[in-house]
C-alpha cells in the first residue's frame, strides 16, 4: 500500500506548454484565476565578457508546481479548524465544509499551493485527483503532459527511480515541509542563483 | 494590503489592550487590598480594564470581517495542539475573560483577599501568551519578509508604546495624586517611541522594506507602499516631539518660588491636549506601520 504519494517533475524535459495547468483547470472546473497547478518560467542572466568577447549567459527553464502533499504539511499544522488533513496515502486534502476562509494557510505554505476560491469562499488546492487515483488512474496533469515531464507514484519508489533532488531555484528549502516531490533539474538550474534568476511570468501564476 | 484592515485593527487593538493591562499591572498588584484600592487604584483599574475589555471585544468583532465563513468561527480553537492561530485566539479569549472578571470584582467592591490578585496574575499571563502567540503566528519560515526576530521586536515595541500611552491617558484623573507613575508611563512612552523610530530607520529597511525579499521565491514580489514607511516615521517623530513639548511645559520655572508647585499642576492640566494629540499621532503611525507589515507579503492573484 502506498504510504506517501508524490510527484516527479523533469525540468529538463518541460517545454512550458502549460498543458498540465489547463488539464488541471479543466478536470476540476476551476474558476478563472484559480490555479492548482502552475507553470513558472524562470529566467536570468544576460551578457558576460569572456576575454575580449561578450557572450550571452541567459538561462531559462520552467517549473510545473502544484501542492506537493508534503510529509510535514505546514498548511495543515497552521490551520486553526483542522480543515486540512492528510489521508493514509499521503494526499493532503482541504475540507471546504470546515474551512473558515481565514486564508492563513496561504501564508504558511511556501509553495503557494493554496488558492482562494471565490465560489466556495474557502481555500482550495490540488487533491492529487484522488478520485482518479482511487479508481486506479492518474492525475490529470500527469496524463496530459506531452513531454512526459510529470510522473507520480509512491515517494519511496520515485526516489529509487529518479533520485532525491527536491529543490532548484526558486523553490524554498525542502526542510520546511519535506515535500513529496522529486525533481530532475534543468542544466541551467545550477547557475540560476549566481545569475539572479527570477520568475518571469508573475501575471500568469 | 488594504484588504487586511480587519487584521490591522485586531492586532493594534489587541496589542494596545494587552500593553495597557500589563503596564498598570505592577502598580495594582502591589497596591495593598482594602481601602487603598478605593482611593487610587479602583478608578485607574476600572478605566484601564474597562477600555482594555472594550478594545479586545472590538478587535474580536472586527476580526470576523477577515473570515469568509464567520459562522464557522466557533471551530477556531480546534487545533490548539499545532496551530499558533488557534492558540492566539484561545489566549485572547482567556485574557478577555480575566479582564472582565477583574473589572467586575473591582466594580462590585470585591477587592480584599487574594482572589483579585490571582485573577490579575492570570490575566497578565494570558496577555503575555496572547502577545507571544501573535508573534509566533506571523514569524513564518515560509514568508521571508516576516523574520521572526523582526516581527517579535516590532510587536513588542507597538505593545509597549500604545499600552503606556493609553494607560497614561486613561489614568490621568484617577492617578492624579500618583503623578510619579504617570510620569514614568510618559517616560516609558518616550523611550519606546524613540526606540521604534531608531528601529524604523535602521532595521526596517533591511527586513521590512527594501531587503524584504532576500531570496527568489514562489511568492509574488510585494508592492510595498514606501510612503507608508515615511508617514509612519513622520507620525512617530511628531508624537515624540509633542511629548517633549508637553513635558517641557510642565517643568516649574527656576524662579517660581512660592507658587511654582501650583503652577506645575496647572501647566500639567494644560499639557493634556498636546499629549492627546501625541497619542493620536503615534497611534496613526503604528497603524501605518501595520499596513506596511501586511503589505510586505502579497497573496498570489492579488
Amino acid at each position: 500500500m502506498v504510504t506517501q504519494y508524490g510527484f516527479f517533475f523533469n525540468a529538463a524535459a518541460c517545454s512550458g506548454c502549460k498543458a498540465c495547468q489547463v488539464a488541471c483547470k479543466d478536470r476540476n472546473d476551476l474558476e478563472p484565476g484559480v490555479l492548482w497547478r502552475r507553470v513558472y518560467e524562470v529566467a536570468g542572466g544576460g551578457w558576460e565578457k569572456k576575454g575580449d568577447v561578450w557572450v550571452p549567459s541567459v538561462i531559462a527553464y520552467n517549473i510545473s508546481m502544484a501542492c506537493n502533499h508534503c510529509e510535514k504539511p505546514v498548511c495543515g499544522l497552521a490551520c486553526p479548524v483542522k480543515a486540512i488533513s492528510k489521508r493514509e496515502d499521503g494526499i493532503v486534502f482541504v475540507d471546504t465544509g470546515t474551512c473558515i476562509g481565514c486564508r492563513y494557510c496561504e501564508w504558511a505554505c511556501p509553495y503557494t499551493a493554496l488558492r482562494f476560491d471565490a465560489r466556495t469562499n474557502t481555500v482550495s488546492k490540488c487533491h492529487f485527483c484522488y478520485d482518479a487515483i482511487d479508481a486506479g488512474g492518474a492525475p490529470a496533469c500527469v496524463t496530459s503532459c506531452p513531454q512526459r515531464a510529470l510522473d507520480f507514484g509512491d515517494l519511496a519508489e520515485l526516489k529509487k527511480k529518479y533520485g532525491d533532488v527536491r529543490q532548484i531555484v526558486p523553490l524554498p528549502d525542502p526542510a520546511q515541509t519535506e515535500p513529496a516531490l522529486i525533481i530532475k533539474p534543468h542544466r541551467d538550474a545550477a547557475k540560476a542563483a549566481e545569475r539572479a534568476a527570477e520568475i518571469a511570468n508573475w501575471e500568469e501564476v | 494590503m488594504l484588504k487586511e484592515w480587519p487584521l490591522v485593527a485586531f492586532t493594534i487593538a489587541g496589542q494596545m489592550a494587552a500593553g495597557a493591562f500589563l503596564l498598570l499591572f505592577p502598580l495594582l498588584f502591589l497596591t495593598p487590598a482594602g481601602i487603598a484600592w478605593n482611593a487610587i487604584a479602583r478608578g485607574a483599574a476600572l478605566a484601564v480594564w474597562g477600555t482594555a475589555f472594550g478594545l479586545i471585544a472590538i478587535a474580536t468583532g472586527l476580526s470576523f470581517f477577515h473570515l469568509h465563513h464567520p459562522f464557522r468561527a466557533y471551530r477556531a480553537l480546534a487545533n490548539l495542539r499545532t496551530s499558533w492561530l488557534s492558540r492566539e485566539i484561545f489566549f485572547e479569549l482567556a485574557f478577555m475573560a480575566f479582564v472582565a472578571l477583574a473589572f467586575v470584582l473591582v466594580r462590585t467592591g470585591h477587592t480584599t483577599g487574594s482572589f483579585l490578585r490571582t485573577v490579575m496574575a492570570a490575566g497578565a499571563i494570558a496577555a503575555i501568551l496572547f502577545l507571544v502567540s501573535m508573534s509566533r503566528l506571523y514569524g513564518l519560515g515560509s514568508v521571508p519578509p516576516w523574520d521572526p526576530a523582526y516581527i517579535g521586536m516590532s510587536f513588542f515595541l507597538t505593545t509597549m508604546i500604545l499600552g503606556a500611552m493609553a494607560t497614561a491617558w486613561l489614568t490621568r484623573s484617577p492617578l492624579g495624586d500618583r503623578r510619579s507613575y504617570l510620569s514614568e508611563l510618559w517616560a516609558a512612552s518616550f523611550f519606546f517611541i524613540a526606540a521604534d523610530v531608531v528601529f524604523a530607520v535602521f532595521v526596517t529597511p533591511v527586513y521590512g522594506l527594501v531587503g524584504c525579499r532576500p531570496t527568489p521565491s514562489l511568492r509574488p514580489p510585494a508592492r510595498v507602499r514606501r510612503l507608508l514607511h515615511l508617514g509612519r516615521l513622520t507620525l512617530l517623530a511628531g508624537g515624540l516631539f509633542l511629548i517633549v513639548l508637553a513635558k517641557a511645559a510642565e517643568i516649574p520655572s527656576a524662579f517660581g518660588g512660592f507658587g511654582s508647585a501650583t503652577m506645575a499642576v496647572k501647566k500639567a492640566s494644560q499639557s493634556w491636549p498636546l499629549l492627546t494629540l501625541a497619542f493620536l499621532l503615534v497611534l496613526l503611525g503604528e497603524v501605518a506601520g501595520r499596513f506596511l507589515f501586511y503589505g510586505l507579503v502579497r497573496r498570489p492573484g492579488d
